[in-house]
């Protein structure tokens, strides 16, 4: 198990530097950034002025570096449009948008877990119906539709929740449950057809057959075992829901990371965008690295890899 | 003492073509201490017929018999709870791969003492002792340190001595042995039948071993029921059977059988087993029979013989046939 961490660690940690190399470089191709930065009608002076002032003249390799070496130590630099440092911004704005992942995330285990489950115990039942018509409306309903439309219930009709901002809790559920369901469909399929395979599997039988309950059976001998692909796909999901709450928290009004990025995208903010790809992919490689970890615990023959 | 008495069993399942009566009446007896062997080609119900007895058949297979009587209980009255009190405590399970039958994500350890835990409800400590114990006895070395490996880390005989020991755990009047030894090497096989011998005469517990191979059979059981598309065509003591077979299958199959003594070319049974959805009248085998008769479209009649050898035919002896062939 030690020599499984260590190496999934390394390994982890080279995806991190490629991601790096990859977000700062591809940024760079996307445009001249002191150009971008200087805005229209400014003067070749100014673009140069620009230049000079953000180091863009020197050699990419040479800023890469240094540009690495900052933000090793938690310097992004400072943003050309909120007039902050970037890294001031991300502490402000990033507990927001993990906080709406992690609620997210919970919310759709807590709904697609059981349901899968219950859906491949009893296939072809009622249940499973129900399973797979939560499934396909999630998978079909664009989720900013599935946000207008709960801000019309709850906030038009039935005020009883807020529609915009982020002060306190209240604010949080129906993005909770407009992002959580978007990743409902994927974890409760995957349960159902993890489950309904190892419920064929031989040992299912020899658990039965030592007479303990069947509670005991499902829980311990079967749910272990379905549940290794679901771990997998629940961080991917998870990493989805950072991407992909950009248009979440403009609609409800969240200042997150996802409106962060949005706002210094259009502002062509290039130290905030850079720290934000950053940032977001090393939250990604940590899930992956985690779920990994997470397989191992539960799967014994995966800590030999 | 008659110990478990099966009448007319019936295990039917629904699929898209109408219903598979994959057992079509079976009645069986185990005596204490006594082995049975069924024997058949793959499909003939036999492995049915045992995971019927305990409920442990697949969600579309429906089971019906007149009475499943199992030390004083007949079990077709028994609850889900009464069933499962049974299970792996009074009746024990070895199952046919070791590769698949037990649970790649707990040790060894765990899944040994799991139905002892749970029947027994003792500490730890004696379930422990008592796996030990029988690894031991089931002649796996380093018995103690086996408790913390993983099914993966084991190679298949020493999965399929684990399985037999899971089945000890409780002491059971009744081990069912379900192809103990198919997915094993020939080497690894005679050990693993010889263990079961044993520990049987033991433990005086009794035995329903399920195989096709005929082989098994004269080597472990006192008796021995031939299945052929899901009914018994014929039972008696193993010497009887083997000696003077009557049923026509049973001929052909002994026939099949690999004899250093005899030379020329192996016996084998022409033609396919007859489908097994809807009603059948008749003998099931009168397609394959090289003696079938008009008679045979007819009910068979159970022909009986001092000693408790039994067969379904209208031949009612069959050995002037079994000299011809």
């Amino acid at each position: 198990m030690t020599v499984f961490f260590f190496k999934r660690l390394g390994l982890a940690f080279l995806v991190a530097l490629f991601v790096s190399v990859l977000s700062f470089f591809m940024l760079r191709a996307a445009g001249d950034p002191a150009i971008a930065m200087a805005g229209e009608g400014a003067t070749a002076a100014d673009i140069e002025f620009i230049r000079e002032q953000f180091g863009f003249n020197r050699p990419l390799l040479m800023q890469y570096l240094s540009w690495l070496g900052n933000a090793l130590t938690g310097d992004f630099g400072e943003s050309s449009y909120f007039a902050k440092p970037v890294s001031q911004l991300i502490s402000e704005r990033l507990p927001i948008t993990l906080g709406l992942g992690v609620s997210a995330l919970i919310f759709s285990i807590l709904l697609a877990v059981p349901l899968g489950m219950l859906a491949a115990v009893n296939p072809n039942s009622l249940i499973d119906r129900i399973a797979l018509s939560v499934s396909v409306l999630g998978q079909a309903m664009p989720n900013f539709w599935f946000a207008l439309m709960l801000i019309v219930i709850f906030s038009v009709w039935y005020p009883v929740l807020p529609a915009s901002g982020n002060a306190e809790w209240r604010h949080f559920v129906m993005p909770t449950i407009v992002l959580g369901y978007y990743a409902t469909p994927a974890i409760m399929r995957l349960t159902r057809s993890g489950m309904l395979e190892v419920l064929n599997a031989d040992y299912i039988r020899t658990a039965h057959a030592k007479g303990i309950p069947a509670s005991r059976v499902l829980i311990k001998h079967a749910m272990r075992n379905a549940i290794l692909p679901v771990v997998s796909i629940a961080s991917v999901q998870f990493g989805y829901m950072l991407g992909g709450s950009i248009i979440i928290e403009s609609i409800f009004a969240l200042h997150g990371i996802g409106q962060l990025a949005w706002e210094s995208i259009s502002r062509a903010d290039l130290p905030t965008v850079q720290a934000i790809v950053l940032i977001l992919s090393l939250i990604y490689v940590g899930l992956n690295f985690v779920a990994d970890l997470v397989n191992a615990w539960l799967d014994p023959r995966i800590r030999i890899a | 003492m008659t110990m478990l008495k099966i009448e007319n069993l019936r295990i039917d399942i629904a699929t898209q073509n109408g219903t598979l009566h994959a057992v079509r009446g079976v009645d069986l007896e185990v005596e204490k201490g006594e082995v049975v062997g069924i024997v058949g080609e793959s499909g003939c119900g036999k492995s049915l017929t045992a995971m019927g007895l305990l409920g442990l058949l697949p969600r579309s297979a429906q089971r019906s018999a007149d009475r499943i009587r199992f030390l004083e209980r007949d079990l077709t009255k028994a609850s889900v709870a009464e069933l499962r009190g049974i299970r792996g405590n009074r009746i024990g399970m070895i199952f046919q791969d070791p590769m698949t039958a037990l649970n790649p994500s707990y040790t060894i350890g765990d899944q040994l003492t799991e139905g002892y835990l749970h029947h027994r409800k003792t500490a730890r400590k004696e379930a422990v002792e008592r796996a030990i114990y029988l690894l031991n006895r089931t002649g796996i070395t380093a018995a103690r340190s086996r408790l913390s490996q993983y099914p993966h880390q084991l190679s298949g005989g020493l999965r399929q001595r684990i399985v037999i020991a899971m089945a000890l755990m409780c002491e059971p009047d009744l081990i069912i042995a379900d192809e103990p030894t198919t997915a094993l090497d020939v080497t690894v096989q005679a050990q693993i039948l010889r263990l079961i011998k044993d520990i049987q005469a033991e433990m005086a517990a009794g035995v329903i071993i399920i195989t096709h191979d005929l082989g098994v059979v004269a080597q472990m059981a006192d008796r021995v029921a031939v299945m052929y598309a899901g009914e018994v065509v014929e039972a008696g003591p193993t010497h009887s059977i083997f000696a003077a077979p009557q049923h026509p299958y049973t001929i052909g199959l002994l026939s099949c059988m690999p004899d250093a003594a005899r030379r020329g070319r192996l016996g084998q049974i022409p033609g396919v087993v007859p489908s097994l959805i809807g009603e059948r009248k008749g003998c099931a085998f009168r397609t394959r029979c090289p003696h079938a008769t008009q008679p045979c479209r007819a009910d068979i009649a159970i022909h009986r013989r001092a000693g408790g050898h039994s067969w379904r035919c209208t031949i009612p002896d069959q050995t002037a046939n079994t000299r011809k062939s």
